[in-house]
């Protein structure tokens, strides 16, 4: 990776790609083993002196084999053979043998870590440090609600009341499931070694950590949640996702791209990355001019989102089936497809309702490095309230087309996504009512700037634009309504109920390999002795 | 211009702002409107002490508590604002007569309330004589604002959920004949005859058949600035005349030419030296005007992107302004004496060396020589090619412009400037040259045009002189604010400093994006006025600017590119001690402290909060304040809100809770509401078909 500035190898690889070879994923929710907690003034306990050092003992083998993006080269497949050095071939053989198949091919597999802030807690981390993270991190997605039952600011940012409320999440919500200190996302080629994989990585913390179980079987036995690569990225709902993603400026990828997909798509590296200049030139860094001690957690790191969406496809597909009745006057595939498209923005294959320039030659491109204030300014091709319109309105929020791209550039999210749940068939009614949906996942650098803006002031916002009192199609958000704009007069679809509804999600963050490394070497160093002191807790 | 405003600020008796502020939030809050499967109802319920749904003049109004300061003898005080239609006597009537339980509950706890130890029952009326003695007092106690701004000047609330019922019916009227299987009018006129006819059915919508008033500022809010200009013009010739005058030169005195004699010597090319004192001079001050105005463009695009920023070009281009400007006013000095002397035969000239110029200038484009017709065509058709080349040329840059607007995007004007410049004087000579075949018959008129010369030569003279007073004055504010910031830096904590601790003050932000404000939300912000006469009296010249500018320019929805602002007053209150913003906006805090950031008007947020800082309690505790300043700026408007990490804790800090908001139309946006009116003034307008396309685009 010869790209300026950035320390690809120090930054863990969900940031370079979403591992579209690995089609298997696996979610692992864990916490650090109980033990007599001590409590300190801020109410967040540390893990005692042998527990810190066993924490740190695990985290420091983690970071062995924490894929890094210097691991996978730049179209994001990780190499067959490890070309990352000793210490990446040291972790693949660490795993095997920690694997039940010695014997076994050597397969492709990838790991990646993220904390939360009482995982960041546990392993050290200063309250001083803590609050240098941001405000919406230290929060967390879902505050507990006021004395009067009443859900938090953040809550009703993300639209996560009344049937979307964290008090009925199946994890990371107020009630079930929310104490834990970070996320494993493992990824693998196939259901068995992704199996192999999560039981190696189970073994590993043994005694230090323990998974914590958000999804059960009927039988009452723990599911680890899975999300699953289908062909051409396919969604529940028909629809190829994750295909506009930003890029970071000045790596190969950005640098081969044709201008008209570089203006759509790169971005400052500090959007993505923390310790990297972002689009207005600022810097977020935990060094200090006074205390030259100090350690840079930050660096390299970046917010993870994780949010399980449930996908009610039955709904969706009587809606759409209604409205093309309404619309078309019959509810065949063509109409059906026409319609959904209107709610997404997109043909199901991927390509957008806004015919590409002629003269672009790449597929990528062609599907990808359209804007709309030139081309469809009124929304006649791609509805100024569809799902990708709203999520990433490219030139359109701004005074003029060319400040608005700009400003743009400042709240995009890396998704890195995957559906979970069997997919169901275009007219099967077998498992019509299993459990379904999406793990949303995005990277970003500001939480407030970048992904919860976009939830609450594009994609929730019932004044999105001229608007009024509609939201997103595919939004979590009630709203009746959606306008499809048209001639000779605008076109509306009503009677749309949610398809989709928040059953869990929390904030992560997925630190650099240094600051990984710093936090092990502190705990490290605190000496053997079973009741060390904890130097932080002075 | 409605809406008119109020801002009530009253000091509370010892210990009863906890009481107060838990009964404004109790009590006087109105409540969302209860939800119907998630969806956005209208209208807040609001409480039965406080009935504010009950005055339908009133289109917003906060209660706000602000804390006791022990250190400036500041004490607790109630603020309480409203915007509404109409005259405020009018309003503050109303409001005694709708909520008295409530009113006389909160005054109950204010300084000097004329009621105090009056038993009354509760929601018992006021009767005449406390309520006259409640207008007065509170009358007396409205401190209006230093500056204010309103996104839909002159419309009432009536006339706000009128316009947007009348939308939504049209549009609902639309989207159902859409679907129907009737087929839709052919042609886009009679789709707008359609939705006459619609209008002029319904009872409830027939307002819409007249179109709504637009205030007068509204409407003639460019020439006011234009006549602002103009004026502004006068003042500083006045200026340069007094200057001719005390230097001892009394305009009568002199001729046009003595002005060009006096330039003559004045530039480097005097005429004791060369030969021809007016090309010279008036190449000097052509290459002048251009090399400035490049300077000027060059700036300009690096200022183009707020986040490039140079600290010293934004002072430095008011100062290329105004040398622009002096060089404008004496090229078309040159300009004139030379068009007026080469179309006399015998110019009254009196420098012998400005005179033989003239001559040969004269002898050179042939005057009085009789030339041929077919000379004086060929010549034109000359200029006429050059003249198209240049014009060619001109739209191909202005094309390229468009197309490619990050390309060379200076040099690129720059040229067109050129071009643009080059096209004048060919005019000038092509005229020039058609007149010299009407010598004769032209005389009368050239006389006049001497005379007129004679006259404009001195005014432009005296603007060029004149404009170095607000040259020297603007670097003079430039320097004192310099002085300033820098002395500031010692005095203040840097308002970096707010990013290393947690964010605190979470009351003051409880409220936003939630309840009544998913959609509406409303800031409150107060911070201290630092120090010294100099930050006071920039601070309320800012205002009045923003103030005005609000009221001529930025009328239409749209506050220097932010497009957000529902109503906004900023206040300067306790004798110029604090400055207090009120304001109601539509959408998430965050997006909308980004437009502030990313905008325009980060200047003027600039401009305004350089002056301030706040007093900085990381912990609420006792231990003693720091006072942090705003971001740091330079010359008062470039970088300060643009650190945006420090600058958005600045605000939160500076935050304080809203106890009590209402809005009565608190689902709209200000997009919502002027594209609801232009449906509006637009349905019953002769429309070419492209309009009444963009009208039903809308629906």
């Amino acid at each position: 990776m010869g790209t300026k500035g950035v320390e690809w190898s120090n930054v863990q690889a969900l940031v370079m790609t979403a591992f579209p070879t690995l089609r298997c994923a696996a979610y692992v929710l864990w916490r650090f083993e109980a033990t007599q907690q001590c409590a300190t003034a801020t109410g967040i306990a540390t893990a005692p002196g042998s527990h810190r050092r066993a924490a740190s003992e695990w985290l420091w083998r983690l970071c062995q084999r924490v894929t890094t993006a210097s691991h996978v080269d730049h179209i994001g497949v990780p190499p067959e053979r490890g070309p990352g050095g000793p210490a990446y071939a040291e972790s693949v053989a660490h795993v095997k043998a920690l694997g039940e198949g010695k014997t076994a091919a050597p397969e492709t597999w990838a790991l990646n870590v993220a904390f939360t802030r009482s995982g960041l807690a546990k392993l050290g981390t200063t309250e001083a440090e803590l609050a240098r993270f941001s405000d919406e991190f230290y929060e967390g997605m879902a505050p507990p609600p006021d004395a009067e039952g009443r859900p938090g600011r953040r809550s009703s940012l993300l639209g996560d009341i009344d049937r979307n409320s964290p008090a009925h999440w199946t994890w990371g919500g107020w009630k079930a499931c929310n104490d834990f200190d970070g996320v494993l996302l493992l990824y693998a080629r196939t259901p068995a070694s992704l199996k192999r994989l999560v039981a190696a990585e189970l073994q590993a913390m043994n005694g230090v950590a323990a998974p914590v179980w958000s999804h059960f079987h009927p039988d009452g036995t723990p599911v680890i949640p899975q999300g699953r690569l289908y062909k051409d990225s396919l969604g529940h709902f028909g629809f190829s996702d994750g295909i506009s993603q930003p890029v970071i400026e000045d790596t190969p990828l950005a640098d081969r791209m044709p201008e008209p997909l570089r203006d759509v798509s790169v971005v400052a590296p500090g959007e993505l990355l923390l310790g990297y200049k972002d689009t207005r030139d600022a810097v977020v860094s935990f060094k200090d001019p006074r205390d030259r001690q100090a350690r840079d957690l930050a660096k390299n790191g970046t917010y993870l989102v994780v949010r399980q969406l449930r996908q009610d496809v039955p709904e969706f597909r009587r809606f759409v089936g209604e409205a093309a009745r309404a619309v078309c006057g019959r509810d065949d595939r063509k109409s059906r497809a026409w319609i959904a498209g209107k709610l997404l923005g997109r043909k199901p294959a991927g390509d957008p309702l806004i015919p590409p320039a002629s003269n672009l030659r790449d597929p990528e491109a062609r599907r990808n490095a359209f804007r709309y204030d030139a081309e469809d300014h009124d929304g006649l091709a791609c509805p100024i309230g569809s799902h990708i319109r709203r999520a990433n309105p490219r030139d359109t929020i701004g005074p003029d087309p060319e400040t608005a791209l700009r400003l743009s550039r400042m709240h995009r999210i890396l998704r890195r996504g995957r559906p979970y749940g069997p997919m169901l068939r275009e007219h099967g009614t077998k498992g019509r009512d299993a459990d379904r949906g999406l793990f949303f996942i995005c990277l970003n650098a500001s939480l407030a700037g970048q992904f919860e803006l976009v939830q609450h002031s594009w994609v929730n916002n019932p004044q999105f634009k001229e608007l009024n009192g509609e939201v997103d199609p595919l939004s979590h958000v009630a709203a009746d309504t959606f306008t499809v704009q048209s001639r000779p007069a605008n076109i509306r679809l009503s009677g749309r109920k949610p398809f989709v509804q928040v059953v869990g999600g929390a904030y992560f963050f997925l630190p650099g390999l240094n600051a990984m490394r710093a936090l092990s070497e502190a705990g490290l160093a605190l000496g053997t002795g079973p009741e060390a002191s904890d130097p932080e807790q002075g | 211009m409605g809406p008119s405003y109020l801002t009530v600020l009253v000091p509370l008796t010892a210990d009863s702002s906890e009481a107060l502020k838990i009964y404004l939030r109790d009590h006087a809050n109105p409540l969302p409107p209860p939800s119907q499967g998630g969806q956005l109802q209208q209208g807040l319920q609001c409480r039965p002490d406080f009935p504010f749904d009950s005055l339908p003049t009133l289109h917003f109004c906060s209660f706000l508590v602000l804390d006791a300061d022990q250190e400036e003898g500041l004490p607790a005080q109630l603020v309480f604002e409203a915007t509404f239609d109409g005259a405020r006597e009018a309003f503050v009537h109303d409001l005694l007569i709708a909520m008295p339980a409530g009113l006389d509950e909160v005054f109950r706890h204010c300084r000097g309330y004329p009621l105090t130890g009056v038993a009354r029952e509760r929601h018992e009326p006021f009767s005449l004589v406390e309520r006259t003695a409640l207008f007065t007092w509170l009358v007396g106690l409205d401190v209006g604002a230093t500056c204010y701004f309103s996104g839909s000047p002159g419309r009432t609330v009536g006339q706000i959920r009128d316009e947007h019922r009348l939308r939504t019916s049209l549009a609902d009227d639309l989207a159902g004949r859409r679907l129907a299987p009737t087929p839709m009018p052919a042609t886009n006129a009679g789709l707008q005859k359609s939705l006459q006819e619609r209008v002029e059915r319904d009872p409830g919508l027939a307002f819409a058949t007249a179109k709504a008033p637009v205030p007068w500022e509204v409407r003639r809010g460019d020439r006011v600035l234009q006549a602002l200009g103009v004026a502004g013009l006068g003042l500083v010739a006045l200026f340069g005349a007094l200057f001719f005058w005390i230097a001892g030169v009394p305009p009568s005195d002199l001729d046009a030419w003595d002005y060009v004699a006096m330039l003559g010597h004045a530039l480097p090319a005097g005429s004791e030296t060369g030969a021809h004192p007016l090309a010279t001079t008036a190449a000097v001050l052509l290459a002048g005007w251009i090399g400035i105005r490049a300077w000027e463009i060059v700036i300009e695009q690096q200022l183009a992107d707020p986040h490039r920023q140079a600290s010293l070009a934004d002072g430095l281009s008011f100062i290329l302004l105004f040398v622009r400007l002096a060089l404008t006013s004496l090229l078309l000095l040159c300009l004139i004496l030379a068009v007026a002397a080469v179309l006399m035969p015998t110019p009254d000239i009196s420098s012998p060396a400005v005179a033989g110029e003239i001559a040969a200038l004269r002898e050179r484009l042939g005057f009085g020589t009789g030339v041929s017709g077919w000379r004086t065509a060929a010549e034109l058709a000359a200029i006429a090619a050059f003249l198209a080349l240049c014009s060619y040329r001109r739209t191909s840059l202005q094309l390229a412009m468009a197309r490619k607007p990050g390309r060379r995007p200076a040099w690129r004007r720059i040229s067109s400037q050129v071009i643009a410049l080059a096209e004048i004087i060919v005019l000038v000579i092509a005229a020039l040259l058609v007149l010299r075949h009407g010598e004769t018959w032209l005389e009368p008129v050239l006389r006049e045009l001497h005379t007129l010369a004679a006259w404009a030569a001195p005014v432009l003279l005296w603007i060029a002189a004149g404009l170095s007073v607000p040259l020297v004055l603007q670097v003079l504010i430039l320097v004192a604010i310099r002085v300033h910031e820098a002395r500031d830096r010692r005095a203040f904590a840097c308002a970096e400093i707010l990013t290393r601790t947690r964010l605190g003050n979470a009351a003051a932000r409880a409220r936003e994006e939630r309840g009544s404000n998913v959609t509406q939300n409303h800031l409150a912000s107060i911070t201290y006025v630092k120090p010294g006469a100099f930050r006071l009296v920039l601070l309320r010249l800012t205002l009045r600017l923003i103030g005005f500018l609000a009221r001529f320019q930025f009328n239409h929805g749209n506050l220097g590119g932010i497009p957000t602002i529902l109503s906004a007053r900023w206040v300067i209150i306790d004798n110029g001690r604090r400055l207090i913003f009120l304001d109601n906006y539509g959408g998430g805090w965050e997006s909308y402290l980004n437009e502030f950031i990313d905008m325009g008007a980060v200047k003027g947020l600039n401009a305004i909060w350089t002056n301030t800082f706040i007093k900085w309690r990381p912990d609420g505790g006792s231990a003693p304040a720091q006072r942090v300043a705003f971001p740091e700026t330079r010359y008062a408007t470039a970088r300060g809100a643009q650190a945006e990490r420090p600058f958005k804790r600045y605000v939160r800090w500076s935050q304080v809770e809203t106890l009590a908001w209402y809005g009565a139309y608190h689902t709209l946006s200000i997009v919502n509401i002027n594209t609801s009116t232009d449906v509006r003034q637009r349905l019953f307008a002769p429309l070419p078909s492209h309009e009444v396309d963009a009208l039903v685009s809308h629906l």
